[in-house]
């Protein structure tokens, strides 16, 4: 009894040690996560239409340089599927098409899959949505009550094959056992969440920060490709001013929304390390006050985005 | 900048100038000709952002995959650690268990005919038995006079109270078991599950280490009765391959009857009839139920009367997998048979 006793003592004394995990924060990394998310998966697929244009005119253009044979420009990539050329074209009515299959484009021309690059996007935001949500599961505690029937079912598991050895009425005895020490399991599942929490923000978030470095360098490749149709339009509207103001507009509206991107990937940056800095000092300035605020801002901001992406699917389609 | 970066500024560079061209002359066909070639810098300024855009993509996909292993490599459960410890301890028994209970098999039931000097006294035969209206065990070993036998006896047989701990023991291993028999009845003309299980129990103690045959290392060929098993193939053997050999070599595979009654009485002829011609119950079948208290053949293949079977009848593992207790089962029994909630 005594060495149960001392065990008790020894386990909560182990559990009371542990600093509070950072619920507060995590949340609001998840708040400014799911932000990010609902502004991007639109443009996502916006993105997935533009690349598929993309695509297409890029083969196109390629298939046209292999058929000038012209080798005083050398473009990058255009070594591709060098064998195919355009035919036709010879006069206004008369189409161009290559002649013959690229297999390399043929997430282009596909409407089964996402095309290269737009599923690159949406993979990095689920990885950065995937760790984000670990972060909320250890802060919450969300893992616990799993983790527990596991327990319970090893333990009942463990009885059976005891009673089965002879060892009858064991099963009922664990269980019990088990049952008397949940505020104890509880407190040391607390610890371990804890303490795992700590280690993905403080160790690992560096490369999820990278990650979000990269998404956010790839913002003006984002907006090229969305930009790229209407701009070859306008280029080409020169004498007529209607569709050059519709273009032009367009080309306004995904730089809007790709700054929003860029903004809210910011903010999610932003948050991240500030919940790395609530180890660094773990008696920092953060409040419930300012978390609050700082929740509304991004409830604000989550709105905005949400009336900016209307406008560029209603007044500009 | 990057070349890619030059090209695409030149050609921007280009295409406005030849807009201001255009927007200067009069020229019909020079304006189409200014047409056509902002066209086609259209078409080469597509190929430059789609090489701009790949190659950020690629960034992406590098990062994205140290996060992915990040993830991978969380420590999602609290209790992992200790998790395991527990599940290796289970490990551990449930081996040691087998060991113990393919020890306490039973025996083969020699068929040879009582001596001289023993008695038989049917089991069952009690007039103030609650059970009187259940008849003994025939002598009989013909299928045709045991069918209504054996529905009668599997009806009326139940779990002894003090042994229902251990019967679901042998469930719970039977259950476990279950995807491994599946697979192995579906590949013999759909033996079911349960009639493989419950030998692999009996015989084997559910150890997934031994042939099916009789226990022996799966590491070679058996040694004991029936020696030189599997004679295909070379060992190692996987335990689907030592079971599927044994099961052939009975001929259970062309079996196409899988009611109550045929099983029980090929697991009975499994074990043998020596029981029958003494007309008492056979522990392969009934031990640990209301139907069997002492009796079995032991180690030296000698008949006593006041042992007692240490392992749980295949009856009883039969009812419990069976819908409903396998009441009313007479009939076929599904083949391959999904498994079916136990009735404790």
């Amino acid at each position: 009894m005594k060495a149960i006793a001392l065990l008790v003592a020894g386990c909560l004394l182990l559990a009371g040690c542990t600093a509070s995990p950072p619920v507060g924060e995590t949340r609001l990394v998840a708040k400014s996560f799911d932000n990010l998310n609902a502004a991007s998966q639109p443009l996502l697929d916006e993105l997935a239409v533009a690349e598929r244009n993309q695509g297409k005119t890029a083969a196109l253009a390629r298939a046209e340089i292999h058929t000038s044979n012209d080798s005083s420009t050398s473009f990058p990539d255009s070594g591709r599927c060098p064998k195919i050329l355009v035919v036709g074209g010879e006069t206004k009515d008369i189409p161009k098409v290559q002649n013959g299959f690229c297999i390399e484009d043929s997430y282009y021309y596909s409407e089964l899959s996402d095309p290269p690059a737009t599923r690159a996007f949406r993979q990095a935001l689920a990885a950065v949505g995937d760790y984000t949500q670990l972060l909320v599961i250890l802060a919450e505690g969300r893992n616990v009550a799993e983790a527990k029937d596991q327990i319970m079912t090893l333990t009942n598991n463990l009885g059976l094959a005891l009673s089965a050895a002879g060892a009858t009425g064991l099963g009922p005895t664990l269980q019990g056992l088990v049952s008397a020490f949940d505020p104890l399991l509880d407190l040391a599942a607390k610890r371990s969440n804890a303490k795992e929490l700590q280690r993905l923000v403080v160790q690992e978030s560096p490369k999820v920060l990278k990650l979000v470095a990269a998404m956010h360098t790839a913002a003006s490749e984002f907006f090229n490709t969305l930009a790229e149709t209407p701009l070859a339009r306008f280029n080409l509207a020169i004498d007529k001013p209607e569709t050059a103001k519709v273009e032009a507009d367009r080309i306004e509206a995904y730089r809007i929304a790709v700054s929003n991107y860029v903004v809210l990937l910011d903010q999610y940056e932003a948050l991240l390390r500030d919940l790395v800095k609530v180890y660094d000092q773990p008696r920092g300035t953060t409040t419930l006050a300012s978390l609050t605020e700082r929740s509304a801002q991004l409830s604000a901001q989550a709105d905005a985005w949400r009336r900016s992406l209307a406008s560029l699917r209603t007044g500009l389609r | 900048m990057s070349q890619t970066e030059e090209l695409r500024y030149e050609i921007s560079r280009t295409i406005n100038t030849l807009r201001r061209r255009y927007a200067n002359t009069a020229d019909e066909a020079e304006r189409k000709t200014l047409l056509d070639t902002i066209a086609s810098l259209n078409g080469k300024l597509s190929l430059l952002n789609q090489v701009s855009l790949l190659q950020a993509a690629q960034a992406l996909t590098d990062a994205t995959e140290d996060v992915r292993s990040v993830i991978a490599a969380a420590r999602m459960g609290p209790f992992d650690g200790y998790l395991a410890a527990i599940e290796a301890h289970l490990n551990r028994l449930y081996s040691l268990s087998g060991e113990i209970h393919a020890f306490e098999g039973l025996p083969p039931a020699q068929e040879a005919a009582p001596a001289e000097d023993e008695t038989v006294t049917p089991a069952l035969a009690r007039p103030h038995s609650p059970l009187r209206d259940l008849q003994p065990p025939l002598a009989n070993t013909d299928f045709a006079q045991l069918k209504d036998e054996y529905q009668a006896w599997f009806d009326a047989c139940e779990v002894r109270p003090a042994q229902q701990g251990s019967v679901d023991y042998y469930l719970k291993r039977l259950n476990l078991g279950q995807p491994t028999y599946a697979q192995v009845g579906e590949d013999l003309n759909g033996i079911p599950w349960y009639f493989i299980g419950i030998i692999h129990g009996m015989e084997c103690g559910f150890n997934f280490n031994g042939h099916l045959h009789n226990g022996d290392p799966l590491t070679a060929r058996t040694v004991h009765v029936p020696a030189g098993c599997p004679q295909g193939g070379s060992p190692p053997f996987t335990w689907r391959q030592s079971a599927s050999d044994a099961l052939t070599m009975k001929g259970f595979h062309e079996i196409s009857d899988w009611s109550v009654p045929r099983i029980l009485y090929l697991l009975e002829k499994y074990n043998g009839f020596g029981y029958r011609k003494r007309r008492v119950a056979t522990p392969y079948l009934w031990s640990f139920s209301n139907l069997y208290s002492k009796g079995k053949f032991t180690q030296d293949r000698s008949y006593d009367p006041d042992a007692v079977s240490k392992q749980c009848g295949a009856a009883l593992m039969l009812k419990s997998v069976l819908p409903a207790g396998g009441r009313g089962a007479r009939r076929q029994v599904s083949r391959g048979g999904r498994r079916s909630r136990s009735t404790r």
